[in-house]
């Protein structure tokens, strides 16, 4: 098939037409056209403000009143401008696009808002469960002298959350990944005193660099492709790197691969550099080192970002452009096995930590593998319903545990606790919701989540018995994650408490925001009850794959079944709240297995010291003997030799410059005349 | 027709019997010896002679071609020559009284100091980075990742 | 008559240029630079070029050459001193130098004999030129006035210069 008689539809003469008649309708001006960009921009005011103005950073309730109030205000306007008109008036789309670099006709490059149902839900899941964090942290990180730089940092963010959510396209969407990359660094890095907190930052940053270069390869094959095909890289404000025109560019051409000079696999090769971007920002393996060890930041941070938002980035990716991954060839098998292997591995180490933070980490780690399993089915809904109930019940459970370490003096060693449901009654009730939540026991928001993702994944018929292996992992992985988390419950509230000093209750600045999200936790699942009410399917139409999501009772009832027998098999063993781990006997060498990582963590710092260290001492010897020695001294040695010796003609004596002008003149001379004898031909 | 003309006219004849060639030819000899004159000699005042010499040999260069063009510039500017050529001495033999007062010399070979100091022998090259020893421990300690052996 | 003439001035001209160059004491070689003069001169009256020949009598030979004298007499040189001269450094390279200059010109201008640049005996005797002080007056201040004029402001340049660099005591 030749490119010149690619047929694209209307690509080369107005997309706004084309758009138009796609979309319920296209909003392109008046307010609604550019609240986004308050939505967007007031977090980043807020956090210049309280970097860059001394009088605010130092007042700390001044710049968490600022900072609470952008993201509140971020809230109302999601709510109020797009998604109560959204949910009456069906799939509007409202976009504000501006020019932002044109390089002649060779590229383009724009910068805007595009609201559209996909992201006005990440919209309302960043903004609200961040309002409630926001919260919670007055209390929780009350009398730390420079909360003032921590929610300014926090606000930042928020702000690059909401760019990658809002990102009309690709270049828009690389640079807020990477903003957030950064934000994700600053915060881990917090408490910048210890030694262990910037190991983990800068850990975090080069991890998610691994991921962001694939990501970056991705962007350009497909911009490439796409522009090629298009015969323009930009026209009007629509570029090559936009979703709209790469979702049309490939439509019209019947698939990514047919755009790439029709080789087959190339397409597969764009998506899973893109995958890339994915698997290092939601730490899916091997990229997903770096997650746990975010714990270091505070647990404010670690219940926003590395729990409900910033770790979901990279399945609201794969989402938004989920149109490549549709005609990627193996690319999608190949998420699905990343998504069951993280989430099996992460779980089997879930179970072995202590630190209640760790558990926690593990156990998301373990539900981002489950989202990134439904995503390789192209259940996308199903993908977006988990990651939204995900956010409020990880959330929560994370503050929930940030509530028990301020109680407990900030002590995270679960050893250390036990008895702690006498002390803090609010915390072990919603403790409680979270962990049934979370361990999807009907009725509650995880049941109906992670139900659908496992229908998902075992009706995926295009990866043949892989289906049924991965659904078998799948249930497995519900087992453990309902076992470990009865453990992390009964460890920490049940039995006799184990520390020094006396734990005490969390003040109400920070109980009620755990009510709020535990509220959610409890009926959010309802919006995506199979059937015809299915609000979040008809919500997400657009990024609807297939019928209606079925309700598959075996399925349903065999992870329930599971899923309190894991919790039953928990509080056989740990139900005593002895404060004494009897798993490591009985499990022996798998126990070491997962408690040292499965060896991944040993391998990379392998990788860095003997590879990596092994090529910097070559690269080390080559630029000693062969760059300095060979090269650069050689010519300071050589330029000496050679000006040592024609500095002898430079006598200062008269006579022999007078010959040497002769000499030359006669030179020339002779040069005059063989070209008048050759070249006159006289 | 003045009165030079009119004593050599029996002498002379009509036109000009000299082939222009001799003429161009006698001035590259001079020239040539002039050349010689400043190359080989190393006395200042011989030096400005040869110098004279070469502009001479120009002179006559001028005169023989202005006689083959039947043009009277060329003559003209044989005037314009004698004027440097006055000049030039002037200033030459000036330089050379004051060159000989600092110096109580005329030798051109003794006036040198235009070139580079000669240094004397310059020390040996002493670069960085000369592989004489291990400048680093390349162990670098990498710390232990956070968490590597975390819950062990 | 004319060619033996100038062929005989010329020759004089030549050897007595040689011989100035390769003498040892400086007023020799003055003395035989006013041959040469001398000898130019005849041969710029066999051109027909009298006022030249009368001026380099005069300004050469009279003026220039006694400027010489009498500095090489105000430097008051005893003749051994004038006469001590090391050999140059690299005599070989200066002598082929200017044979090398010699040989090339010589193959060009023999060059330009053969392709016929130069008039032959027919076309020179047509050759007419008046080369009295009337007609080289004219030519100087009519067409050459602003030349004339600005060698003025040379010759003021040179005087300066002289005065300057002998009257100054450089240290």
């Amino acid at each position: 098939m030749s490119l010149g008689n690619l047929d694209l539809g209307n690509l080369d003469l107005g997309f706004l037409t084309v758009l138009a008649a796609d979309a319920g309708g296209l909003v392109t001006s008046g307010f609604t056209s550019w609240a986004a960009w308050v939505i967007l921009f007031t977090p980043l005011l807020v956090a210049f403000l309280v970097t860059a103005v001394p009088a605010i950073r130092k007042n700390n309730y001044l710049a968490a009143a600022l900072s609470i109030g952008s993201v509140g205000l971020g809230l109302v306007l999601t709510l109020v401008v797009y998604f109560f008109p959204m949910l009456s008036e069906g799939g509007n789309v409202y976009e504000h696009i501006v020019s932002w670099v044109a390089i002649g006709d060779s590229a383009l490059i724009t910068f805007g808002t595009r609201m559209d149902a996909l992201a006005v839900t990440m919209t309302l899941v960043v903004t609200g469960v961040g309002f409630a964090i926001f919260v919670f942290a007055l209390g929780y990180m009350k009398g730390d002298e420079s909360m003032g730089r921590f929610y300014g940092k926090f606000a930042l963010f928020v702000f690059s959350m909401l760019g990658i959510v809002m990102s009309p396209n690709f270049f828009q969407t690389f640079i807020f990944w990477e903003l957030v990359g950064v934000s994700s660094y600053l915060l881990i890095g917090y408490y910048w005193k210890k030694h262990s907190a910037g190991e983990a930052a800068k850990k975090a940053f080069m991890t998610n660099r691994v991921g962001d270069f694939g990501f970056l390869l991705g962007i350009l094959m497909v911009w490439a492709a796409v522009g090629d095909a298009t015969g323009a890289y930009g026209q009007g404000l629509y570029s090559a790197f936009d979703f709209t025109v790469i979702e049309k560019a490939i439509a019209g051409a019947g698939g990514l691969s047919e755009l790439f000079w029709n080789n087959i696999g190339f397409a597969a090769i764009a998506a899973a550099l893109i995958f890339c971007g994915a698997m290092g920002k939601s730490a899916q393996f091997p990229l997903h080192v770096w997650l746990p060890d975010a714990m270091e930041g505070p647990t404010p941070v670690s219940a926003l970002m590395h729990a409900a938002t910033m770790v979901a980035a990279g399945i609201y990716l794969v989402i938004r452009c989920n149109f490549i991954f549709a005609y990627a060839e193996w690319a999608p098998t190949l998420i699905c096995w990343i998504g069951g292997i993280t989430a099996f591995i992460a779980a089997s180490m879930a179970i072995t930590q202590n630190d209640i933070k760790k558990v926690l980490a593990y156990s998301t780690l373990s539900q981002l593998g489950y989202m990134t399993m439904a995503l390789g089915a192209g259940a996308y809904t199903a993908a977006m319903f988990h990651l939204t109930t995900h956010a409020f019940f990880k959330a929560l459970l994370f503050l929930c545990a940030g509530s028990v370490i301020h109680g407990c003096h900030h002590e995270q060693d679960m050893l250390k606790m036990g008895g702690i449901k006498k002390y803090m009654p609010s915390t072990h009730k919603t403790w409680v919701i979270g962990t049934l939540a979370l361990c999807g026991i009907f009725p509650l928001a995880g049941f109906w989540s992670k139900d659908e993702i496992l229908g998902a994944a075992s009706s995926n018929t295009s990866i043949g018995m892989s289906a049924t292996i991965l659904w078998g992992v799948g249930t497995l992985v519900a087992f453990m994650t309902a076992f470990y988390m009865g453990r992390a419950w009964f460890m920490t509230f049940r039995g006799k408490y184990r520390g020094e000093h006396e734990p005490h209750e969390s003040p109400k600045v920070m109980t009620i925001p755990l009510w709020i999200l535990a509220i959610f936790s409890i009926f959010i699942g309802f919006v995506g009850v199979p059937g015809e009410g299915n609000l979040i399917e008809h919500f997400l139409h657009s990024w609807h794959v297939g019928g209606p999501a079925q309700f598959h009772m075996s399925v349903a009832l065999i992870s329930t079944i599971v899923a309190i027998l894991g919790l039953v098999l928990a509080f056989k063993i740990y139900g005593k709240g002895t404060g004494k781990d009897p798993l490591p006997e009985k499990l022996g060498g798998l126990w070491t297995l997962w408690a040292n990582l499965w060896y991944i963590d040993r391998f990379y710092l392998w990788l860095v010291r003997v590879v990596q260290q092994g090529i910097a001492k070559l690269c080390w010897w080559f630029e000693r003997w062969v760059v300095i020695q060979g090269l650069f001294n050689a010519t300071a040695r050589g330029t000496r030799i050679v000006g040592e010796q024609v500095r002898q003609a430079h006598t200062g004596r008269l006579g022999s410059y007078v010959t040497s002008f002769v000499l030359g003149a006669v030179i020339v001379m002779i040069l005059v005349l063989v070209q008048v004898k050759v070249g006159g031909g006289s | 027709m003045t009165l030079a003309s009119a004593l050599l006219a029996p002498v002379l004849g009509a036109g000009l019997a000299i082939p222009i060639e001799w003429v161009i030819g006698l001035g590259l000899a001079l020239f040539s010896v002039g050349i010689l004159g400043v190359a080989c000699r190393r006395n200042i005042l011989i030096m400005l002679l040869s110098v004279e010499i070469m502009l001479n040999a120009a002179n006559v260069v001028l005169v023989g071609f202005s006689r083959m063009h039947s043009e009277i510039s060329g003559q003209v500017f044989v005037f314009f020559s004698m004027t440097v050529a006055a000049a030039e001495v002037a200033v030459g033999l000036a330089i050379l009284i004051a060159v000989y007062r600092l110096r109580r010399s005329i030798d051109a070979d003794d006036t040198t100091q235009l070139r580079e100091i000669d240094y004397g022998p310059l020390p040996p090259i002493k670069l960085e980075g000369e592989p004489s020893h291990h400048a680093h421990d390349d162990h670098d300690d990498a710390a232990e990742p956070v968490g590597a052996a975390g819950g062990a | 008559m004319t060619t033996a003439l100038f062929v005989i001035f010329g020759a004089t001209a030549l050897a007595s240029a040689l011989l100035a160059v390769t003498r040892k004491n400086p007023v020799a070689s003055a003395m035989w630079l006013v041959m040469m003069f001398f000898g130019l001169a005849g041969g710029y009256v066999v051109l027909e070029a009298y006022f030249v020949a009368a001026v380099q009598v005069l300004v050469y030979a009279g003026a220039i050459m006694v400027l010489f004298l009498f500095v090489i007499m105000l430097l008051d040189l005893r003749s051994e001193h004038l006469m001590e001269e090391e050999a140059p450094r690299m005599p070989i390279l200066g002598v082929a130098a200017a044979v090398l200059f010699l040989a090339v010109s010589g193959i060009a201008l023999l060059n330009a004999v053969d392709d016929g640049m130069f008039p032959d005996a027919a076309a020179r005797a047509t050759l007419e030129l008046d080369g009295s002080a009337r007609a080289i007056g004219e030519s100087l201040f009519g067409t050459w006035l602003l030349a004339f004029e600005v060698t003025s402001v040379l010759l003021l340049g040179a005087i300066f210069g002289a005065v300057i660099l002998t009257k100054r005591r450089l240290t």
